[in-house]
C-alpha cells in the first residue's frame, strides 16, 4: 500500500487518520508512564498536595533531592556498582569465550565437532530448572559470591551458534594466507577473525548486555548478603516490598521535600535511564539479530 | 575403516594412529578454545540436570544431592493430592490462554496498523517506541505499575477519584490483577511481537496489491484477502510456540506483580515451585513439581507440532 501512496500523491483518508490516532494513542501509553515517573521524581510534598492536577505533565514543585537522596543510600550505590561490574566484566567475558568456542565450532574438519555442538545444544532442550540448580551451585560453594554473577551467565548456546554461523561465512583463504605468513592460530583469531566479526560480536554482546542489566532473580536468588544485591534488587525492595530500611536517613513529608513516591520515582528512573540512552543506538542490532534467529529457525 | 581389524596390518594400523594424533595436535588450539565451554557445561548445565534426580529423592541437606536416599515417585505421588498444585495448574493455564487471547493478537494489530502507515518518519517512532518496553526489566514494569496504580498516591486512582469514582486497590483485586497481568503484557511486548509480523509483511509481493488496487479492492478487502492469509504461516507459528507454552509462566512478571491478596489467581506453577523450594526448602517436591510441568510442556510442545504438520502448515520442532 506504500508503493501506491508513492505513484499518487499522499493524500490522507479518515481511515488513514483513525489508524494514527490508534497508533498514537499506543506510543504515548508507553512514553506516558515513563514521563510520569520522571516528572514525579522531580517534584516535591508541597507541590504535590497543593497541585489539582495528578497527571503532572510537569513537576509539582521542583526538586533535585529525591536523587541526591537515591545516591547517598549506600544500598543503591553498592547495588550500581555491581550491575556495572556484572554487566560490564560479564558481557566481554561472555563474548570472548563465546567467541573462542564458536570459532573452534566453525572447523569444519575439527575432529569430534559433531559430538562438541550436541554436547552444547542439550542444554537448550534440557534444563536443571530452578530448585536442581540452585542446589548444585550451592554444593561447589558459590552462593554470595560475586563472580556468579559473571559466570553463570557466561555461555549460551543460541548465541553460540549465531556467532558459528558467522564465523563460518568468513572465506577460508584469508586463514590460509594469514598462516603462510607465519601467525599462530591464536594470532589468527585475534587479528583476522576478531577484527572481521566485529559487527556480529557487538550484535550479540548488546544482548548479553542487556541480559545483564536486566537481570535481577539470579542476584536475588544466590546472595544474601543485602550489600551484594544488584540495583534492580535494591529497586525492588524500595517500591515493591516497600521496605523502609532503603529510606532510613532520608527526609520526607517536609514541603519542599520529595515524597516517599518521588524517591520511589527517582530510584526507578536511574535504572530506566541508562536503558533509555543506550536503547536509540542499539535498536537495529536487536532487529537484525531478531531476523538472523528467524533465519536459523 | 570397516575392514577386520585382524585382516589390519599394524603398519596401516600405526599410520592410522599416528593420522588421527596429528590431526588432534593440528587442532590442538581448537581444543584449548573450546575447552572453558566445556567446563562450563559441565558445571552449571550437565550438573543441574543431575540435580533433577532429587525428584526421586528424599532430600537432606546434611547427604546433599549425591548422598540422599532414593524414594522412588513418591515426591510425585504426592502431587496429585496437593490443592496448591492444582490451583497454581489451573492459574498457570488459565492466564496463559488469556495472554493467547489477548496478548497475541495485539502484536499482529499493531504490525497491520504500521503496515497501513503512509508516514515513514511517523511509522519509525512508533515501532521504536512500541519496543521500548521490551527492554525494560519486570522489576522496573512492576515498580512502574506500583507507582501509578497506588490506591492512594496513584495517577490512575487520583483521576478515578477526579471523576467521582471511589479508588480501587488494582493490584489487590483478583479480577483486577488478571486484568493488569494482561494489560501489562501487552504493553511489555507488543512491539516486539509485531516484529516478527512485521518482516512477514514486508514479505508479501507488492504485485498483489497492485493487482487488486486495479481490480478495485479497498484496505478491507486488502487486508482480509491479501495480508492475513500471507501471514496465516507465521501465525500459526506463533501460535504453536504460544500453544507449547502454555505450562511456563511468565515468573518475572507474576513474581514482582503478585501479593498474599491475590495468591488464589495469580500463583502460577513457577512462582509455586520458588516458594516451595527457597522459602519453605521443600527441594525434592518441588523439583518434582517442576519436572512434571517440565515434562508435560514438553509433550505439550510435540503433541501441538504433531497436529499443525499433519494440518498441512510447516512446523517448528
Amino acid at each position: 500500500m506504500q508503493r501506491k501512496s508513492k505513484k499518487k500523491k499522499k493524500k490522507y483518508t479518515f481511515a488513514d487518520y483513525v489508524i494514527g490516532f490508534l497508533l498514537l494513542c499506543f506510543a504515548i501509553s508507553i512514553i506516558y508512564p515513563v514521563w510520569y515517573l520522571f516528572m514525579l521524581s522531580l517534584s516535591t510534598y508541597g507541590g504535590i498536595s497543593s497541585s489539582d492536577n495528578p497527571f503532572m505533565l510537569t513537576p509539582a514543585g521542583f526538586t533535585l533531592t529525591a536523587y541526591k537522596n537515591i545516591f547517598s543510600s549506600p544500598y543503591i550505590q553498592s547495588g550500581y556498582l555491581i550491575t556495572i561490574f556484572r554487566t560490564v566484566v560479564g558481557t566481554s567475558a561472555s563474548i570472548f569465550f563465546m567467541a573462542l568456542a564458536a570459532y573452534a565450532l566453525s572447523k569444519s574438519n575439527l575432529p569430534g565437532r559433531k559430538g562438541f555442538t550436541m554436547f552444547f545444544m542439550v542444554n537448550m532442550f534440557i534444563q536443571g530448572g530452578l530448585i536442581p540448580t540452585y542446589l548444585m551451585i550451592k554444593e561447589l560453594g558459590l552462593l554470595d559470591n560475586i563472580w556468579l554473577l559473571v559466570l553463570l551467565p557466561l555461555f549460551n548456546t543460541y548465541y553460540m551458534i549465531i556467532l558459528r554461523s558467522f564465523f563460518s561465512t568468513i572465506p577460508k583463504s584469508l586463514e590460509e594466507a594469514a598462516r603462510i605468513d607465519g601467525a599462530s592460530e591464536v594470532q589468527i583469531f585475534g587479528k583476522v577473525i576478531v577484527p572481521l566479526s566485529i559487527p556480529s560480536l557487538i550484535a550479540v554482546g548488546t544482548w548479553v548486555f542487556f541480559t545483564h542489566w536486566n537481570s535481577w532473580f539470579d542476584s536475588q536468588l544466590y546472595f544474601t548478603t543485602m550489600k551484594k544485591q544488584v540495583v534492580l534488587v535494591q529497586i525492588r525492595r524500595l517500591v515493591i516490598e516497600q521496605s523502609n530500611l532503603l529510606l532510613t536517613g532520608m527526609t520526607t513529608g517536609k514541603a519542599n521535600l520529595p515524597t516517599e513516591n518521588s524517591i520511589q520515582a527517582a530510584g526507578i528512573m536511574v535504572t530506566v535511564l541508562p536503558v533509555l540512552i543506550i536503547y536509540p543506538f542499539v535498536k537495529r542490532f536487536f532487529v537484525e539479530g531478531m531476523t538472523l534467529g528467524a533465519v536459523k529457525e | 575403516m570397516k575392514k577386520d581389524p585382524n585382516q589390519m596390518n599394524l603398519v596401516q594400523k600405526k599410520s592410522k594412529f599416528q593420522l588421527i594424533g596429528k590431526q588432534l595436535y593440528h587442532y590442538r588450539w581448537m581444543y584449548l578454545f573450546l575447552l572453558p565451554a566445556v567446563i562450563w557445561y559441565i558445571l552449571f548445565a550437565y550438573l543441574p540436570i543431575y540435580g533433577i534426580s532429587i525428584a526421586f529423592k528424599d532430600y537432606n541437606i546434611v547427604e546433599g544431592v549425591w548422598g540422599s536416599a532414593w524414594v522412588g515417585l513418591d515426591n510425585f505421588r504426592k502431587i496429585f493430592s496437593d490443592a496448591n498444585f492444582a490451583r497454581a495448574f489451573k492459574n498457570t493455564i488459565f492466564i496463559s490462554a488469556l495472554k493467547l487471547i489477548f496478548v497475541t493478537p495485539s502484536g499482529l494489530i499493531l504490525a497491520l496498523l504500521l503496515s497501513e502507515v503512509k508516514n515513514k518518519l511517523f511509522k519509525g517512532a512508533v515501532q521504536s517506541f512500541s519496543m521500548l518496553t521490551h527492554f525494560f526489566s519486570w522489576v522496573i514494569i512492576a515498580s512502574i505499575m506500583t507507582v501509578m496504580l497506588s490506591p492512594n498516591t496513584g495517577v490512575v486512582n487520583q483521576i478515578i477519584v477526579m471523576l467521582g469514582g471511589e479508588p480501587i486497590y488494582f493490584l489487590a483485586e483478583e479480577k483486577w490483577f488478571i486484568v493488569w497481568v494482561v494489560l501489562s503484557d501487552i504493553w511489555e511486548s507488543a512491539g516486539w511481537n509485531a516484529l516478527i509480523f512485521i518482516a512477514a509483511i514486508s514479505g508479501i509481493s507488492p504485485e498483489l496489491y497492485e493487482a487488486a488496487s486495479i481490480d478495485g479492492a479497498g484496505r478491507w478487502s486488502k487486508l482480509f484477502r491479501i495480508t492475513i492469509p500471507c501471514l496465516s504461516g507465521t501465525i500459526c507459528t506463533v501460535l504453536i510456540l504460544k500453544l507449547g507454552g502454555l505450562l511456563s509462566g511468565n515468573f518475572n512478571q507474576i513474581f514482582n506483580l503478585y501479593n498474599s491478596a491475590v495468591m488464589d489467581v495469580a500463583d502460577i506453577l513457577d512462582t509455586y515451585v520458588y516458594r516451595l523450594g527457597i522459602n519453605s526448602m521443600q527441594y525434592s517436591y518441588s523439583s518434582a513439581v517442576n519436572l512434571f510441568q517440565n515434562v508435560i510442556g514438553l509433550l505439550l510442545v510435540f503433541t501441538v507440532n504433531k497436529i499443525v504438520k499433519r494440518a498441512g502448515q510447516e512446523g517448528v520442532v
